[in-house]
């Protein structure tokens, strides 16, 4: 880890300061400087004006009375201070006076305070003479470079009071150094224990802060452990829940399709037997789906009741609605698997399910398969063939070719939705004749469909599979409105076959009485009931009569 | 000792006084000149004329005439702008009617003090010929030292109610009885 320099608190403090102080120093420095020179400066120079003009009222009188000797004496006097370099008194353009100090040689002229002063007559007032003084410039660069020595010094006594204060602040930081290494190294639960804590000051009153903060923070970890592990055992009890509620039916209890892909998935060998409801939906639209759920729940009793009475240590599924699984890994030749779906069959079949005082009868269809490579689509494979060759089971066998039966149906339903699709389900109309007069008595719409090469099929080839498709009542319609449309402009009777599924349909019932309508055919028109309808159905029947009476 | 000292050199310098061509040139160059060294110097005109009046014995009438003509050499009637002109009077003549801006006293053993008296009233600047006589109550006296020296009687300046040029007291000297 790439640890930060840092750069200590008093050093910082200390450069901060010194840079303060030192900025503002310099600033006076320059400031100051410029002020005091240029005071000094004025000073001085009001100096030598002052004396020039104190002495030229007077030298205007002494040139006024003429007593030149005064003049040259008060020259003297005037020269006699070691400032003033030079007397020059001049009257009409004409130097009368020129008295020079000694020191004048020894100094620079350029650097002097040269003043220039004009004598006024005592009586009219006017200029008479000019005084020129030449003030030594020595006094004043004798105060600026005091002025100088005194601000070195001044910067010398404030940096070596910046050093002190950094030596001072270093010592007053150096607890909070000893807290940040202490700090640095400390491992949480630990008793923290610092070493300024006792200190009357700030630094003191942070070291207990910490100090405290340590100990409420330790107690907060307590408290968050505890709560960790609640939470820790919520989730697990949660998982549990859920990895049961994932891998179990919550109707029956017993293990679902999940369970069942895990325990199929995990094993080599096995056998699986799946158990499908007839016409389950009928239970449920009959006696409700309360009702259907009981036959749920005693049809899984009951399997589990078989499979440990035919010590086939079998596991009974749930996988969907109506859908129940056995599975065994308990090994069983052909012939008893066979013997025992027989058997399967015949109990389930015989049991009497009680739902408040009604009696409920189920049949299944069972489809196994003895190769548990592809179990669960070999199973139902075999289901879905035994329904459609209406057996009540099938055990998957590769030389039965249920696959290439499967495959087979799935053509002709393809072939059949693409008949309807193109329009190439049409009804042949088959004449009856009278016996009598040898004459039409009417005619048989008969159902064909025409393959694409021009092959015409009869409905044995796809009747079937329409109904399984659920496209029956579809081929019906087609039947009804094509039969209409070409007898409407007839008298020809004609009759047209209808299945206890197109009756107990509602839809198609309203479309064959409004085809019948729309094309006014009520007086030509024949159903035949084809003679597969059951009992159960009559009073639909009689219904659908009374309607076709009333039509015509 | 200070006067003491004044008295030793002025009677050392009385003798032939006013016969001293020096000092006769020296006051004839300065006196004038001070009656203008006076603030509102106009006051003590006479028609407009600064009348420089000499008061002498009958024994000075030549030191006074050579005064006279040593001022009129020097300034040719007119000083500063102002007319001049010098006049000569005897003690004997000396009375209120005199006009003068200024009057000096040549000496007299026996009128020294009538001058000053006349120009107190009169309110004039006075002069005196002979330094030691200015313990009479004369403003103003001259005396050769080393240089030129211009006396003042400063305890008799309240009397003559005259206010000079500043710068003028500071150029002479002053006399002091005490």
């Amino acid at each position: 880890m790439k640890t930060k320099k840092r750069r200590s608190l008093s050093t910082k403090i200390v450069l901060s300061v010194a840079s303060v102080f030192l900025l503002i120093f310099f600033a006076l420095f320059i400031a100051f400087d410029k002020i005091n020179k240029s005071a000094l400066y004025t000073a001085e120079k009001e100096k030598a004006e002052m004396i020039a003009e104190t002495v030229a009222p007077i030298l205007a009188v002494e040139i006024y009375l003429a007593r030149k000797q005064h003049l040259l004496s008060i020259a003297s006097q005037v020269t006699a201070n070691p400032n003033i370099l030079s007397f020059l008194l001049e009257q009409n353009g004409e130097i009368i006076i020129d008295q020079k100090n000694l020191k004048a040689e020894q100094s620079n002229t350029d650097e002097n305070f040269n003043v220039e002063t004009e004598l006024i007559h005592p009586v009219t007032l006017k200029p008479i003479a000019v005084l020129h003084l030449s003030y030594s410039s020595a006094h004043y660069h004798n105060l600026t470079a005091q002025y100088r020595d005194v601000l070195l010094i001044t910067l010398g006594a404030l940096s070596l009071l910046i050093l002190i204060f950094s030596f001072y602040l270093r010592h007053l930081l150096t607890p909070l150094k000893n807290i940040a290494l202490k700090l640095r190294n400390f491992t949480p639960g630990q008793e923290l224990l610092l070493p300024s804590s006792n200190q009357n000051d700030e630094i003191g009153n942070i070291a207990a802060a910490l100090e405290e903060m340590n100990i409420r923070i330790t107690d907060y970890a307590h408290q968050q452990e505890d709560t960790a592990h609640i939470l820790e055992q919520e989730v697990e009890k949660k998982t549990a829940l859920l990895s049961h509620q994932l891998y179990t039916d919550t109707l029956t209890g017993y293990p679902n399709r999940v369970q069942l892909m895990n325990d199929i998935n995990q094993l080599r060998d096995g056998i699986l037997i799946l158990v499908n409801i007839d016409e389950f939906q009928q239970i449920n639209d009959f006696y409700g789906h309360i009702a259907g759920d009981h036959v749920l729940n005693q049809l899984a009793e009951a399997l589990k009741y078989l499979s440990r009475s035919s010590e086939k240590n079998m596991m009974v599924y749930r996988l969907s609605g109506d859908e129940f699984a056995l599975f065994t890994t308990s090994p069983m030749g052909y012939h008893s698997l066979e013997l025992f779906i027989q058997e399967l069959n015949t109990y389930i079949e015989a049991l009497p399910i009680y739902y408040e005082e009604a009696k409920i009868n189920i049949r299944i269809t069972l489809g196994a398969s003895m190769d548990i490579k592809n179990g669960m689509e070999k199973a139902d494979m075999a289901l879905k063939t035994a329904r459609i060759n209406q057996k009540p089971f099938m055990i998957y066998d590769g030389n039965l070719n249920i696959e290439h039966q499967y495959e087979q149906n799935m053509l002709w339903i393809q072939r059949l939705t693409m008949a309807i699709f193109e329009d190439r389900i049409v009804p042949y109309y088959q004449p009856i004749f009278d016996n009598q007069t040898g004459a039409v008595s009417s005619y048989e719409c008969l159902i064909r469909l025409i393959e694409k090469d021009g092959n015409v099929l009869t409905p044995f080839h796809f009747l079937d599979i329409s109904k399984k498709a659920r496209l029956y009542t579809r081929l019906t319609s087609i039947m009804v409105e094509k039969s209409c449309r070409h007898f409407t402009d007839k008298s020809d009777h004609f009759s047209i076959n209808l299945s206890v599924d197109d009756i107990i349909d509602s839809d198609t019932v309203a479309f064959i009485k409004n085809q019948i309508k729309f094309y006014n055919v009520e007086n030509q028109i024949i159903f035949e009931i084809l003679e597969s309808v059951g009992i159960e159905d009559y009073p639909e029947i009689l219904k659908f009569i009374e309607e076709m009476k009333s039509l015509g | 000792m200070r006067l003491l000292l004044l008295s030793v050199l002025l009677s050392t310098a009385l003798f032939g006084v006013n016969s001293n061509p020096l000092l006769l040139r020296a006051q004839a160059s300065i006196f004038p000149k001070l009656i203008l060294l006076a603030k509102g110097p106009k006051a003590f005109l006479v028609g407009g004329t600064i009348v420089f009046a000499i008061i002498h014995e009958t024994s000075d009438t030549i030191t006074a005439n050579k005064l006279k003509a040593l001022m009129q050499q020097q300034y040719g009637g007119v000083i500063e702008g102002f007319p001049f002109k010098v006049t000569l009077i005897q003690y004997s003549k000396l009375d209120e009617t005199v006009q003068a801006s200024a009057i000096m006293a040549l000496h007299s053993d026996r009128h020294i003090g009538e001058p000053v008296e006349l120009a107190i009233k009169k309110n004039i600047i006075s002069f005196v010929g002979d330094a030691a006589d200015l313990n009479k109550g004369y403003l103003f006296a001259l005396n050769l030292e080393r240089s030129t020296v211009i006396y003042m009687n400063k305890p008799m300046l309240p009397a003559y109610r005259i206010e000079f040029t500043d710068t003028l007291y500071q150029v002479v000297r002053f006399f002091d009885e005490n």
